[in-house]
């Protein structure tokens, strides 16, 4: 735990320094920007796609990420029932650029939807993929600088989205065939 | 139940989510040339439509922070209520754009420039009607055409190519389809009926008659060329010859509405399955056969038209027309050319 603490103290220290870099990281650190920008990219990737095989591809990594924020918001509503943590800030003088959240630290859970997005999409499509993992980390990254997290539930965060989207992407077979049968009926709408 | 917090955050982030995600749409349109979707008509450059869509989701998120910074920065709507919000904007983004973009591109060809310089002379050709355009003062018999245009489009859609080929000194006859001789079997008899009617005329040379379609009226022509021998030389622009896939890719040809009826219309399926095309076509060598297509073209499935090729090198002449989609084909100057050429070259 003493790296954990090491750790943020580092990250936080960036924090309340230049207001350049505290009003980016308030951009950063909200609900609104990057889930909104991920939300966006995930609009855009559906409709995206020169070949229909192609197009096809990237609406699979858009209905894949959609069921995998569904079961990473499980987990960690698991996880918030059986374990509570603190924010950095209850016990601890740290330069709060943010609100003070009330619930469990641990995991992120901003940051564990970020990578659960990120990595379905990035188990399809490489290159939106990497795109979307640059804006999971900003958020991630803001939000141990802004005080709200110790980079242990950074972690934890990441490690939540990235295996409940392998779970969802690679291991439970019948959701790919729910998949076709929804891309099928979006076709059949053109939408698809 | 969903708790929004703040009324004037919540409506904020609606009409940033809305407009981002028209933004979005924009530039998708752009970027695919899908013109269902497009606010602008970008037929030949995109640069219009990505400025849209970067000012859309710029100005909408420059807008919503700068009007919303203290409140972003306190506790609000949670994840499930900015979901419920973002997902409206965006069904309502969609449902916005698809209907904007079909009433636009209504608008654009409502008015359409109208050549009336050659109408030509109605004709009746069997159960149909037609439009016989003859070069003026022919001094020997002449080569003659007879055009199929698609199904629901009149004469008028061939005009462009009618002209074209009337200048170069080809008779050219276009078959008005009407609500009846389209279906089958009756409409088989329309071709034999026009090569008739081209034969018995006095400026036209019977050993010379040659037919061209376009869309499902390729197919009519490739078929009734398999069985009448009149035709010497059959040209075939976009022939379906198998059932287009049907998707998000029709709206790279036609607004939604339109591609949604295309998409359900049964009537031009049974016609397609019922001339079969792709199989009587083969009786057509050693005669030749000139199939054309857009490269941009979503209706027409290319596979079987390169296996023919392949199976029929000798009479089966192939030439892709690059920036031409599947109804643009018959007005594209690379597409005209090549059959008026093929046509004088063979005739």
């Amino acid at each position: 735990m003493a790296i954990d603490w090491t750790l943020f103290k580092l990250c936080n220290s960036l924090a309340g320094r230049w207001p350049l870099l505290d009003t980016v990281i308030r951009m950063l650190v909200n609900e609104y920007a990057v889930t909104t920008a991920l939300a966006l990219v995930l609009f855009a990737l559906w409709f995206s796609g020169q070949l229909p095989t192609f197009r096809e591809q990237n609406q699979r990594a858009v209905l894949s990420a959609i069921a995998s924020i569904l079961l990473t918001n499980l987990v960690i509503k698991l996880l918030n029932l059986a374990f509570y943590r603190p924010r950095p800030f209850a016990n601890h003088d740290v330069a709060l650029l943010f609100y003070r959240p009330s619930d469990s630290s641990f995991p992120s859970n901003a940051t564990a939807v970020g990578f659960s997005l990120a990595t379905s999409v990035w188990l399809f499509n490489r290159k939106v993929g990497l795109v979307m993992y640059v804006l999971a980390s900003s958020l991630g990254f803001a939000r141990l600088c802004s005080g709200v997290h110790y980079p242990s539930d950074i972690l934890a965060g990441i490690l939540v989205g990235v295996f409940s989207s392998y779970l969802i992407v690679r291991k439970i077979s019948f959701l790919d065939q729910l998949r076709t049968i929804v891309i099928q009926r979006m076709r059949r709408l053109l939408l698809a | 139940m969903l708790h929004f917090v703040s009324k004037e955050l919540a409506l904020g982030y609606l009409l940033f989510s809305f407009l981002s995600a028209l933004g979005v749409l924009q530039w998708v349109a752009a970027r695919y040339r899908l013109v269902g979707l497009a606010l602008l008509d970008d037929s030949e450059r995109c640069i219009r439509g990505y400025g849209l869509a970067g000012l859309l989701v710029t100005g909408s998120a420059v807008w919503f922070f700068v009007s919303q910074w203290t409140e972003i920065l306190t506790p609000g709507p949670a994840g499930a209520e900015l979901s419920v919000l973002f997902g409206t904007g965006a069904m309502c983004a969609l449902a916005v754009t698809l209907i904007m973009a079909s009433l636009l591109q209504h608008s654009r060809n409502s008015t359409p420039p109208q050549d009336t310089s050659d109408q030509g002379q109605t004709v009746t050709v069997g159960c149909a009607t037609g439009r016989l355009h003859i070069p003026p003062s022919p001094t020997e018999p002449m080569p003659a055409i007879c055009i199929v245009p698609r199904l629901g489009a009149g004469a008028e859609s061939m005009g462009t190519l009618a002209r074209r080929m009337v200048q170069e000194g080809l008779v050219v006859l276009v078959v008005n389809l009407n609500e009846e001789s389209c279906a089958y079997p009756g409409i088989l008899a329309i071709l034999p009926a026009a090569m008739s009617l081209l034969s018995k005329s006095p400026e036209v040379d019977p050993q010379r008659l040659g037919a061209l379609g376009h869309d499902l009226g390729g197919d009519l022509v490739i078929r009734a060329a398999s069985a009448d021998k009149q035709i010497k030389a059959v040209a075939a622009l976009a022939p379906l010859l198998v059932d287009a896939p049907v998707g998000l890719g029709l709206m790279q040809e036609m607004p939604y509405p339109q591609a949604l009826r295309w998409a359900l219309d049964r009537k031009r399926t049974s016609l397609r399955a019922d001339l079969n095309a792709l199989k009587y076509g083969a009786k057509i060598a050693p005669r030749p056969l000139l199939l054309v297509c857009g490269a941009e073209d979503r209706l027409v499935t290319n596979a079987p038209i390169e296996e023919w090729h392949v199976q029929h090198r000798d009479s089966i002449t192939c030439r892709t027309i690059q920036g031409a989609g599947h109804f643009n084909l018959v007005d594209h100057p690379t597409a005209l050319r090549t059959a008026v050429q093929w046509f004088k070259e063979y005739l």
